[in-house]
């Protein structure tokens, strides 16, 4: 059912920490979901937003969503008004924390849920960081913002954890060359051992910013970060075509229109 | 009237299938923002469908005024046999009004455009040869998902008409139709339910208004009935050809201040290529959406997208009023191939002229040449128009594909932030393939649709062009030029270009210094450290270090420790033996006075012989920096 996005009024966005609260001690209640409609915790958007509680089937197809859905708002409204995305987030409340077998739900740190916008959390909040991401990338964000909406990737953490990376083209369309698998739009297996190995996400961010020094790096395009590489990259290389496929299935967008 | 034209439903026959109707699923995507963007954007696409050749369309919507809603016996006459079947068990109405409630009711009146001809009677489909009249009272009465539309129409699937009963609290409508052929005047209405169930029978979902010859409906023909219709309804049309829609009991979504914007943004180029003008009359006043008023009305109403539409509908006009001469055309493309935007240095050529505008600022527009190839026939040369300009207000990028003026919302290039671009495609072979591969809200231009795919040779390619053109043609237009600019920061980065005379004073000594100003042999190091018996060297992949002349307290052991420099945080610690191994290939370590006594990870350990001695180490990365310390090991390691 299509429904007018509101934003959680102060009061509002305390009801939902304080669930969020209880979540963590151990609590089973259900989401506050008459928060989003009374007036009391809630308030209108400047602009008529319509969403509708529909499966998003990765934190991409989110942001997109998200970045089309917003279009009425001005852009200094929905990067600042936080009780906007703490709405968004208990309305997707099923999807950004979903229940668990066992019946309970493991919300995670506040900004999750209720984005402060510091610089070092913003990324972190489960609607804003990918709708963020979108916005800047469109379709050269597949691979950053791969996986459910409930759990970052590797890969999103390490490159939205730093300012410059998530700001440079060029660094997604080299991710996206490397460890992009195109059959499924999803990251190649074993790119984000947690656990340093030759040429994964995680060497692939150290070498950059040994680089960095060097090069200006966040300047370049994807095929000139590519050659900068090292050969510890080259296994990740070997699935051929441009880097600059920016984006594949699951929907077209960039890189699947280019053949 | 009562006795003669009233609403039916057909009972349905045991073991016939049960099939509830979807068609309104067909208009619920993402793309489509509200119910009043679906009904402006079908509703004038089918108007534009059936225009009359060098005519512009006029389509009026018109919102009853409260005064005029119809009540009692006035209303009943219009509703008789209905009500019962939307107050069926399971008939899918949720928030049914009551029967006494008066009826408002919407009007969706075409102009200009031919009527739904075609003999009324028809019931099922014929053999149209070529040339042969297409009859659209027939499938716009009787068919779903199911259409004659040709090639270049806009609407094809059948189902742009199934937005009037989804606009009405009711699912119902009426249509009242001139004919421009014979000038018939018809009137029939239609309800879209589910298969529902009254005293113990099932009926079928579509319920028709009219004459009936058993169950089959038939238009309502007589003047005096068809005059009390339009007077009641306020219909305006007299015996111009068109159709006339009424949607009673609109949906509340229908609003006036919806209704307008929607117009603007899904019509605004027809509109302003004079193709079309849409009045829309309410609270007794009437907005008229022509070529001149269409800006001022987008300045004066203060929507919030108000300012977006206005820039919009400026670049639109601009390129519409843009003599060809003023194109630049691109290169026509080899008619065998599928055509392609990567690698295509000719694109760049043609394009170049406009690089200095665009950047500057300035609106550029551009013509594309793609052959459309049809599967089974002759490919022909078609084109369609971009048109582009840098706008740093836009916060994102913006991008509207008009074929043949209806906006095919869906589409994104992937075009980079703050450049609005319009491509719009007039040219109705191209036209015609595009269409093929439209959904059918018509949001989304789909390769893989069955009813595009095999129809064309090269046709997904020949999407993905239409597709990407902003994109491909921005990203050339910003490219920057080949080669190295050597004057690109001079007016931040300057240095005094030195005269003969300040070249005679300089310091002599300076002069000797190795490798700095050129004047002598630079040789294969540079000097990057010095302690009190070391020196270190840069070399290319690595560094050398040599014992300092005349030094004194000499170590016996040193341990050499490199990482790659980083900008932030300690080199050392942020080491990774996937950086080098100082024991492992390519790094080789070459000692002279000296003995490499351990090699492990990043580090060396160096057991000095001669004070004179020299330890080299080369396999670095040359395009990383190293960094290097030196530590003295008091004990043998």
């Amino acid at each position: 059912m299509v429904e007018l996005a509101r934003a959680l009024s102060n009061p509002g966005i305390e009801r939902f920490r304080a669930y969020l609260a209880e979540l963590r001690a151990g609590a089973a209640a259900p989401p506050p979901e008459a928060l989003l409609t009374d007036p009391r915790y809630s308030t209108e958007l400047s602009a008529e937003v319509r969403v509708e509680r529909k499966l998003f089937a990765s934190r991409w197809g989110a942001g997109e969503y998200l970045w089309n859905r917003l279009q009425p708002l001005p852009q200094e409204e929905i990067e600042a008004n936080r009780g906007l995305w703490a709405w968004l987030s208990l309305y997707y409340f099923d999807q950004v924390c979903p229940r668990r077998s066992d019946g309970s739900r493991k919300p995670g740190q506040d900004y999750r849920h209720v984005p402060d916008f510091s610089f070092r959390t913003r990324y972190r909040h489960l609607l804003y960081g990918p709708y963020a991401v979108y916005r800047r990338h469109r379709g050269y964000a597949i691979l950053v913002l791969s996986g459910p909406l409930h759990q970052e990737q590797r890969i999103y953490r390490e490159i939205t954890s730093r300012t410059d990376l998530i700001a440079s083209r060029g660094v997604l369309e080299a991710l996206n060359a490397l460890y992009l698998d195109r059959s499924g739009g999803i990251p190649k297996r074993g790119a984000q051992a947690a656990i340093p190995r030759p040429g994964t996400v995680l060497r692939f961010v150290r070498v950059l910013q040994q680089l960095d020094v060097t090069y200006d790096v966040y300047g370049m395009s994807g095929d000139e970060i590519l050659e900068l590489l090292p050969p510890e990259f080259d296994e990740w290389r070997g699935t051929g075509g441009s880097p600059l496929l920016g984006a594949v299935a699951p929907r077209p967008a960039i890189g699947s229109e280019r053949g | 009237m009562a006795d003669a034209f009233f609403w039916k439903f057909r009972r349905m026959q045991p073991g016939e299938m049960n099939i509830d109707p979807i068609e309104s699923e067909f208009f619920s995507t993402e793309a489509l923002g509200s119910l009043a963007d679906a009904l402006v954007r079908e509703a004038i696409q089918n108007s534009l469908d059936a225009r009359s050749l060098g005519e512009p369309v006029r389509v009026r919507i018109a919102f009853s005024p409260p005064g005029a809603w119809l009540q009692g016996e006035r209303a009943a006459r219009y509703f008789a046999g209905l009500w019962r079947h939307l107050a069926a068990d399971r008939s899918g109405l949720a928030r049914l009004p009551s029967p006494e409630e008066p009826v408002g009711f919407l009007v969706v009146e075409d102009y200009g455009t031919r009527g739904l001809q075609g003999d009324p009677r028809q019931s099922e489909d014929e053999e149209i040869g070529p040339g042969g009249a297409r009859n659209d009272f027939y499938y716009f009465w009787r068919n779903v998902g199911r259409s004659r539309k040709q090639w270049s129409e806009l609407g094809r699937w059948g189902l742009g008409k199934t937005v009037f009963p989804a606009a009405s609290r009711i699912n119902s409508f009426f249509a009242l139709t001139v004919r421009r052929d014979d000038g018939r005047r018809l009137l029939m209405g239609q309800s879209v339910l589910r298969i529902h169930k009254l005293d113990g029978a099932r009926y079928y979902p579509y319920g028709y208004f009219g004459q009936f010859q058993d169950d089959f409906a038939l238009p309502v023909e007589e003047a005096g009935v068809l005059g009390a219709f339009c007077h009641d309804f306020a219909i305006k049309r007299g015996d111009e050809p068109g159709l006339s829609v009424v949607i009673p009991y609109p949906d509340p979504d229908l609003k006036p201040e919806a209704i307008l914007p929607s117009v603007v943004r899904h019509y605004f180029l027809p509109i302003l290529a004079g193709d079309l003008v849409v009045e829309i009359a309410h609270d007794r006043r009437t907005e008229v959406l022509d070529a001149r008023s269409v800006l001022r009305l987008a300045e004066s109403t203060g929507w919030a997208e108000g300012p977006r539409l206005q820039s919009l509908i400026e670049l639109a006009r601009w390129g519409l009023d843009l003599p060809e001469a003023r194109y630049v055309r691109l290169p026509e493309p080899p008619p065998e191939a599928a055509p392609r935007w990567a690698g295509d240095a000719s694109v760049d050529a043609a394009l170049a002229p406009l690089r200095a505008a665009f950047n500057d600022g300035r609106r550029v527009a551009v013509r594309v040449p793609v052959w459309v190839k049809p599967a089974d026939g002759e490919g022909a040369l078609a084109s369609f128009e971009v048109f582009l300009e840098r706008d740093d207000a836009l916060s994102g990028a913006e991008e509207h594909f008009v074929r043949d003026g209806i906006t095919v919302a869906g589409v994104r290039s992937g075009l980079q932030g703050g450049v609005r671009a319009i491509v719009c495609v007039r040219d109705r072979r191209l036209s015609a393939l595009l269409g093929d591969s439209e959904n059918p809200a018509h949001t989304e231009w789909q390769e893989r649709s069955p009813r595009f795919k095999e129809r064309y040779r090269h046709g997904p390619f020949t999407l993905r062009y239409v597709k990407s053109a902003p994109r491909e043609i921005v990203r050339s237009l910003t490219r920057p030029a080949q080669g190295r600019d050597f004057h690109l920061l001079r007016h931040l980065f300057s240095l005094e270009v030195p005269t003969e005379e300040t070249v005679a004073t300089k310091d002599k000594r300076k002069e000797e210094r190795i490798g700095v100003d050129g004047t002598a042999e630079a040789g294969q190091v540079e000097t990057v450290a010095k302690d009190r018996f070391f020196q270190l060297q840069k070399l290319r992949g690595g560094f050398r270090l040599t014992g300092a002349p005349g030094a004194e307290a000499v170590p016996r052991f040193v341990e050499v420790v490199a990482a790659y420099e980083v900008r932030r945080g300690n080199p050392f610690s942020l080491y990774e033996p996937f950086d080098f191994e100082m024991d492992r290939p390519p790094i080789d370590v070459q000692t002279r006075g000296a003995q490499a006594v351990r090699r492990e990870r990043n580090r060396v350990v160096v057991r000095i012989d001669d004070p004179g001695f020299q330890v080299t180490m080369k396999g670095f990365d040359p395009r990383r920096d190293v960094r290097v310390k030196v530590l003295r090991l008091e004990e043998a390691p």
